[in-house]
Order: C-alpha cells, then sequence, then structure tokens
C-alpha cells in the first residue's frame, strides 16, 4: 500500500466544537430535533488532509447521531472512569501526530463499527475506500478553490464547456492534456489561512437559563481553588462573585474545545441520563447556532446577580493624577453581552492584573492603556468609539476623528463624583443656538448645468440631529458642549452660542487642486451631506442616497 | 522622455530612471471609503471618449449591474463594481480601469511599441503601430486592455488613455476625476498622491488598510488604492512589489546583448561542422 503522508485535521471553519462556536442564541432547552440532512456548517466534520491519496472525508455527524440515537455517544468516544466522555475520535485515539498511526486509527474506528454492525444485521455504514472517500465535485469543492478572481465565477461553465469541449475525443483528452490538469488552475484550501476564531456564545442569556435550572451552582461551571475556598470559610463567609474562577483546569493544559466539550456535554448528557427535563442540548447544531444575539435583544433578561455596586467611582489606586471616574456598572451591564465583554479573566477588579505600571501578570498593559486604548476590544475608549461607529451615531462621527485629543475629553469622564451620573442636562433647542439673522431653510445654487439648486433645511436637520443625540444615553452623557450636534457638520470651526460659523468656502476650493488635502466645494458637500446619510442607513425620502433625491435633474 | 526611447536601454538603468520620472510623474488616489457607486465616473469616461458606443439616457443611473462583476471591455474603459465584504455591513465600491502601472507590462510586452508610457506617468496606445498580436492583454497583470473582436477589419486594442489626449493635454484634470461628485479620486504629482494617502490612514487609524495599493505593486503603478478592507476582497490582486519586465527583460536582453550570443552560437556550429569535416576526410571513409 502506498505511503500514505496525511495530517488530520479537524477543519476548524466546517466543524461544530464550540472553539469555533458561532456564538448565537441559547439552545433549545430539549435536544434538538433529529434532522440527518442538516445543510448547515455545524454538523458537518470536515476532515481534512494535506497529502492523501484519496479524497477528503465529510464526515455527517449529526447523520451519526440521528441513526444512533442521541445517548450513543460513547459507542464512538471514549468514557473515563468516572463515567464522562472524552470528546476525541475513535475510543482509543493514539495521542499522537503521526499521521500513519491516526489513520491507523481512524479506520478501525470507522470500519470496525461499520463491519460489527452489519455482522449483527444492522443498519450500517460504508466499508470499502471509496465509500468513505468520495470523489465528486462537493468533496472536490471542499478541498481546492479556483484561483480566479471571483469575477470570473459566473464564466466558470463557459470556461469548462469551452475547454473541455476540445479536449475530448478525437482530439486530445483532457485527462492526457497536462496544461489542462484542473488542479493547475485551483489551490488546495489547506494551505489558507484557518479562519479565525469566533468569540464564545455564552451570552447572558445562556447564563441565566443555567443560573434558573441549576439553582445558583455557581461551581458546577466556575471553579474555586481549595485554598481560597478555605480562606474564604475561615472568614465565615460565602464566596463572591469575583472569587470564582472562570477556568476550572489549574494546570491550564487543556484547550477551551476540549475544556467546553469535556464540561458542557458531559453534563448534558448525565443529565438527560438521569432523566433531567432540562437537560441541555447534546446536538452540535444545539448550541452552535449561527446568530448572535445583541445587548437589545438581551433587554429583559436578568444580568447575573454579582456583589458589584449598581454605580462606582473608579480610582487608580495610586497616587491619583487624574480625578476618579464615576462609573454605572448596571448601566454597562444592559449594553453588554456577556461579563466577559469587559471581565476578560474572571471578575476581578481591572487593577489586579493591569496595574499603574505594567507588569508580566497584565501583559505589561499599564491600567491607563487598560482604560484608554483607542483600538483594544475592551477599554472604555476602545468599546465607545466603536459604538460611536454604529448605527445613527455614525453619520456624524465617522467623519470625525476618534481621538482622546479634544479638551473636553478628558473630564467628560473624569468628573470625580458619583454626581456626574445623575447630572440632568436640559438639551438646548437647536434654535436657540443660531445667531438671530439665520435662515431656517436656504437655496445651495450654483450646481453646474445637469441639476437644479438643493432646497437645504437648516434648522430641520438641526432638530433632527439634536434628536438622534438625546436618543442615546450614551451621547446625553458625552455631548456635554451644547454645540457638539453643529459640531457635526461645522468641523473644525470655532463655535460659539449666536455667534456666525465661518462658510464652508473659507476652506474648501471652488475647483479640485491637485493632491489637496482637502476636498473642494462640491466634494465637501457630497461627502458631508452623503456621507452622513449612508452611514445613517435611513429612508431614501428622509435621507436621499441618490442624486435626484436632493437635487432634481434639469 | 517616452518609453519608447527606454526600450533600448539595460534594465537597471531604465529602473532608475524611471523611478526618477516616477516622481515626476501625474497619478490618481481612489480612496474606495468615500465611493457611493453613484457611476458618474464611467459616464463622463463615455462622454469624453466619443468612439465608445453611445448610451441611451439613463443608462449610467442603472446600479442593477452591481449585481455582477464586471471587467473592463472595448465599449468601457472603466467600471464600477459593488463588493460586500461583510454581509451587514457596508458595501464597498472599487472604480477599476487602466492603473498606469510606471514599469507596465505590457509596454514592455509590445512588439512595435504601440504601448508607450508617457513621461505625464499615462501608458499611451498608438492604434497605428498596433499589429494585433495581444501580447499587452496577456501582459496585464490587472486584466485590463481589450480587443474590438467584433471589429473585422480595424480592430483595436482598448483601454484606458488618463485622458492623455482629450484632456491632459490640454491641463485639465481626467474626465472621471472631475466628475466624482463625492471626490473620491484625487488627481496630482504621485509623489504628492503618497503623502496624502498616508496622512489618510495616520489621521483615520481603523478606517484603511494600512497600505496604499499601487504605491509598490508591480513596481508601482499611477492609480492607487485606499481601501477599508484587505486588497484581495475587492479583486485588487496580490501583486509583487517588483516590476513585472523586470522578470523578462534581463533574460532577452541577455540574449541578443550586442548579438554576441547568437554570433557565438554560430561561431560554434562552423567549429563543429569544420572539425568533423576533417574527421571525415582524416578516416577516408568518404561516402558521398
Amino acid at each position: 500500500m502506498k505511503k500514505i503522508l496525511a495530517t488530520i485535521v479537524v477543519f476548524a471553519g466546517a466543524c461544530a466544537f464550540l472553539l469555533a462556536a458561532v456564538p448565537g442564541p441559547a439552545a433549545p432547552d430539549t435536544p434538538g430535533a433529529c434532522s440527518a440532512d442538516n445543510e448547515t456548517a455545524a454538523g458537518y466534520i470536515l476532515l481534512r488532509e494535506d497529502v492523501l491519496t484519496r479524497p477528503a472525508v465529510i464526515f455527517n455527524h449529526e447523520k451519526h447521531v440521528c441513526a444512533l440515537g442521541e445517548r450513543a455517544c460513547a459507542d464512538c468516544h471514549a468514557k473515563k472512569a468516572d463515567g464522562s466522555l472524552v470528546f476525541k475520535f475513535p475510543k482509543n485515539h493514539p495521542d499522537t501526530d503521526d499521521p500513519d498511526s491516526l489513520m491507523q486509527a481512524w479506520h478501525d474506528g470507522c470500519i470496525g463499527c461499520h463491519s460489527e454492525r452489519a455482522q449483527r444485521k444492522e443498519p450500517s455504514g460504508p466499508r470499502t475506500c471509496g465509500q468513505c472517500h468520495v470523489k465528486d465535485r462537493k468533496s472536490m469543492a471542499f478541498r481546492h478553490m479556483p484561483v480566479l478572481p471571483s469575477y470570473y465565477e459566473p464564466l466558470r461553465d463557459t470556461y469548462h464547456g469551452d475547454c473541455i469541449a476540445c479536449h475530448s475525443e478525437p482530439l486530445r483528452k483532457a485527462e492526457h492534456a497536462p496544461v489542462l490538469d484542473w488542479k493547475k488552475f485551483h489551490i488546495l484550501r489547506s494551505t489558507l489561512p484557518e479562519p479565525e476564531q469566533p468569540p464564545s456564545g455564552f451570552d447572558y442569556q445562556r447564563h441565566y437559563k443555567h443560573t434558573r435550572t441549576l439553582e445558583k451552582d455557581c461551581g458546577l461551571c466556575h471553579y474555586l481553588s481549595p485554598e481560597k475556598r478555605q480562606a474564604i470559610e475561615k472568614e465565615g463567609k460565602e464566596p463572591e462573585c469575583r472569587d470564582w474562577l472562570l477556568e476550572p483546569d489549574p494546570e491550564g493544559s487543556w484547550r477551551e474545545q476540549d475544556y467546553a466539550h469535556a464540561r458542557c456535554v458531559n453534563c448534558h448528557f448525565a443529565r438527560v441520563t438521569a432523566g433531567e427535563e432540562k437537560a441541555g442540548p447534546l446536538m452540535c447544531s444545539g448550541c452552535h447556532t449561527p446568530e448572535v444575539r445583541t445587548p437589545e435583544q438581551m433587554q429583559d433578561v436578568a444580568r447575573p446577580e454579582c456583589e458589584q455596586k449598581e454605580t462606582i467611582l473608579i480610582t487608580s489606586g495610586d497616587a491619583a493624577v487624574m480625578d476618579a471616574v464615576p462609573f454605572d456598572h448596571a448601566a454597562h451591564q444592559l449594553r453588554t453581552t456577556s461579563c466577559q465583554d469587559c471581565h476578560h479573566n474572571g471578575l476581578q477588579a481591572c487593577r489586579e492584573c493591569h496595574t499603574p505600571t505594567g507588569d508580566e501578570k497584565g501583559e505589561h498593559i499599564t491600567l491607563a492603556q487598560a482604560y484608554h486604548r483607542e483600538h483594544a476590544g475592551r477599554s472604555c475608549v476602545g468599546c465607545h468609539n466603536r459604538q460611536k461607529q454604529k448605527g445613527e451615531c455614525a453619520g456624524c462621527h465617522h467623519q470625525l476623528p476618534a481621538t482622546l485629543e479634544s479638551k473636553s475629553a478628558c473630564t467628560a469622564c473624569h468628573s470625580g463624583s458619583l454626581e456626574a451620573l445623575q447630572r440632568k442636562r436640559a438639551p438646548a433647542a437647536p434654535e436657540s443656538l443660531l445667531p438671530h439673522d439665520t435662515k431656517d431653510s436656504w437655496h445651495i445654487e450654483k450646481l453646474g448645468t445637469d441639476y437644479e439648486k438643493v432646497d437645504f433645511k437648516h434648522l430641520a436637520m438641526a432638530k433632527a440631529l439634536a434628536a438622534v443625540s438625546e436618543k442615546s444615553s450614551l451621547a446625553r452623557y458625552f455631548h456635554v458642549d451644547e454645540m457638539a450636534v453643529c459640531a457635526s457638520c461645522h468641523h473644525y470651526s470655532p463655535l460659539e452660542k449666536g455667534k456666525p460659523v465661518p462658510a464652508c468656502r473659507t476652506c474648501h476650493d471652488a475647483q479640485p487642486t491637485a493632491a489637496a488635502s482637502r476636498p473642494d466645494l462640491m466634494g465637501a458637500y457630497h461627502q458631508q451631506c452623503l456621507g452622513c446619510h449612508q452611514k445613517m442607513g435611513g429612508t431614501e425620502e428622509k435621507m436621499p442616497h441618490t442624486c435626484e433625491g436632493c437635487h432634481a435633474a434639469r | 522622455m517616452t518609453g519608447a526611447a527606454l526600450l533600448g536601454q539595460p534594465w537597471q538603468a531604465r529602473a532608475r530612471r524611471l523611478n526618477h520620472a516616477a516622481r515626476q510623474s501625474l497619478g490618481v488616489l481612489v480612496d474606495t471609503t468615500l465611493c457611493v457607486g453613484c457611476r458618474a465616473c464611467e459616464l463622463a469616461c463615455n462622454e469624453i471618449n466619443v468612439d465608445l458606443p453611445i448610451r441611451p439616457e439613463g443608462y449610467f443611473k442603472d446600479t442593477s449591474v452591481f449585481e455582477r462583476r464586471r471587467r473592463m471591455d472595448a465599449s468601457a474603459f472603466t467600471v464600477v463594481n459593488r463588493y460586500q465584504p461583510e454581509p451587514s455591513g457596508a458595501p464597498v465600491y472599487v472604480k477599476f480601469q487602466c492603473m498606469h502601472c510606471l514599469n507596465a507590462a505590457c509596454v514592455s510586452a509590445c512588439l512595435v511599441s504601440a504601448l508607450t508610457r508617457d513621461a505625464t506617468g499615462a501608458v499611451v496606445y498608438d492604434e497605428n503601430k498596433c499589429i494585433g498580436c495581444r501580447y499587452c492583454m496577456a501582459a496585464c497583470p490587472f486584466q485590463v486592455p481589450a480587443y474590438e473582436y467584433t471589429s473585422v477589419l480595424t480592430p483595436r486594442v482598448r483601454k484606458c488613455t488618463f485622458c492623455f489626449n482629450t484632456r491632459l493635454a490640454n491641463g485639465e484634470i481626467p474626465a472621471c476625476v472631475a466628475a466624482c461628485p463625492m471626490r473620491v479620486m484625487s488627481f496630482g504629482l504621485r509623489d504628492d498622491l503618497i503623502t496624502l494617502g498616508r496622512e489618510r490612514i495616520r489621521k483615520n487609524p481603523g478606517r484603511y488598510v494600512q497600505h496604499i495599493y499601487g504605491e509598490q505593486e508591480a513596481g508601482g503603478t499611477a492609480w492607487m488604492y485606499l481601501t477599508p478592507v484587505p486588497f484581495e476582497q475587492l479583486d485588487l490582486p496580490r501583486l509583487g512589489y517588483h516590476p513585472l519586465p523586470g522578470y523578462t527583460e534581463p533574460i532577452q536582453h541577455a540574449l541578443f546583448k550586442w548579438f554576441l550570443p547568437p554570433l557565438g552560437l554560430f561561431a560554434a556550429l562552423a567549429g563543429a561542422m569544420w572539425y568533423n569535416k576533417r574527421k571525415t576526410k582524416q578516416s577516408g571513409n568518404d561516402i558521398s
């Protein structure tokens, strides 16, 4: 037999297991309906090979679970002495990367079971090579992808037709024409980088369901080291939320994928066996659902009960150079999908790892950086910047620099007292900010030969933007300056209540100039108006996206 | 200095002079984050190039063309395509046209110097010289040149002219650049545009990929792009930074340098003939 150099990898993108989980809504409480024809990615495991004499096997996990029954996990997966399952295949996994032993183990596992079942005259699976290693379009498409850019795709059949039409009898056959070897026009998928792993989908709703069903027994999922537990008991206290660790694996030797499957599925399995009514899903697609829940969809879901006060004053704990920051923890809980959105490593305070000077425990990210990194996922500033690029906020903010450079940026957060959270600011009516001789609307003229002049409703627009700003609690808190809404269009200008602002043409030239760092007047208007309309995503009637929406054709 | 004048020179010297010329040459920076897909550039291109087919009114307002990826052909020198890098995100529109490479593969491939690079930066086509071999089409890494397959007697290679004769010669900026309402395109000296592009990237971190496409790709192009997502997702092919003619010209030029290699070959053949003839004579086995 030919020596096969094969590396069998579970293909993360298509596989169902938790690390690559597409975060999604909570799994149904009852195990999902069995569907062998589940064509979604979850449910299939592609056994990918780099060099293999036969095509890859596209393994339908869901189909096997349906055929063997949901409780037959132990038919394929090993069971430990305590009855918990190890989610590796096959049972006698050689625990090596040697391709030959892996291949042998897989073949023994699959064909062995199929043969046994066939002998018992039970419905069984394939036992010959070509029945699993199917060489069809689907497996080929899994393995190879065309090298040509995707705009060739509509012409694919034409290419195939034209080339192959000539290279058939009586001319030189396609398989005898080396230049026409189709593999020369495709690349192996395995040479491409693995897709990035999406975050875990264990959100507030899933947590709430688990808390409710498991009657707040935190220890079933979270971990507390025996020493810490003793120390807490000595003080005569109950462990608090922040004492529990997310990671139950003291040595840190498990991968998150192994851990999640070993913990979650084993627990679900035990509950199913015990005949519990709410047992949790056993099928891949039960947890690995493609949808992602937003904080808005979980407004009614109870957040985990923690000992954290609703509002706190964050100080650096050191000789502070800035005033403390009042922080509304409860409000932030309502706008996140899970505690881990901010608390990425346990539930301690940030400064326990991120010290003011930075050290190894906090990966040398200082406390100031942990709060202020502009493009970090979890820092205050980073998250607020992302919020500003979403929905209606993006209309103005996509054009404004997302930096901490403005003068009011520091004091907006560092106000020093909790009272700032309570501040009730009566929003200024836009008409009260305008110079008294400003017209409510006017015409923008000089539009060349193709278009009529634009009817520009200045006051209505200012009012609409002020209303958008009032709608968002984040904007209400941070738009401290009463002219903040005006600054979205009148950028870079000095703004003062009741004072006229410089006209656009002050900075924007009438005609385009070579390599200008600012657009000319036409570009400025279009970028400002249309850019905002597009980002805000309003209707064509309210926020036109087309030329005629603002100015009629002549 | 034209591309034709440069053709006969050794590759390294030519590259040096081209790099010098590049600093003086013109270019366009396309900021794809600004484009809204209005197709005004396509309309302007169609109007300025009078030999392109006349389109009915409203032809360039049709947004259904974005349903598929289009390519330039003999009837359109520029096309705008729509991409959806993230299914729920905003679409990205990309305008395609001849990139007017600093060291163009088509210019190098052309047997008869019908394609030349002008000092302004435009890669110019002369239909009177063209013999229709279409090597330029095979050579272009961006698959830009198109051919008038429908023309029986006088087919031409068609591609964007950079408005070389129509507007640049009169001191005007290219028609598409002038027509763009969003000012997606900035026209100017290529060096200034690189500075401008870098400044935009620096001022708006997170908005752009941190690289100007075309600054170095294929040895540098006159048309350059700023994009919000990786270039491959927008059908801007991943190319090396080495100019493509740099791979072929050293071999081709070395083969015929001072005509010595061919002379050497003939000399070797003559020597072999002479030697064989002498051997035959000496052995006395003349079979003739």
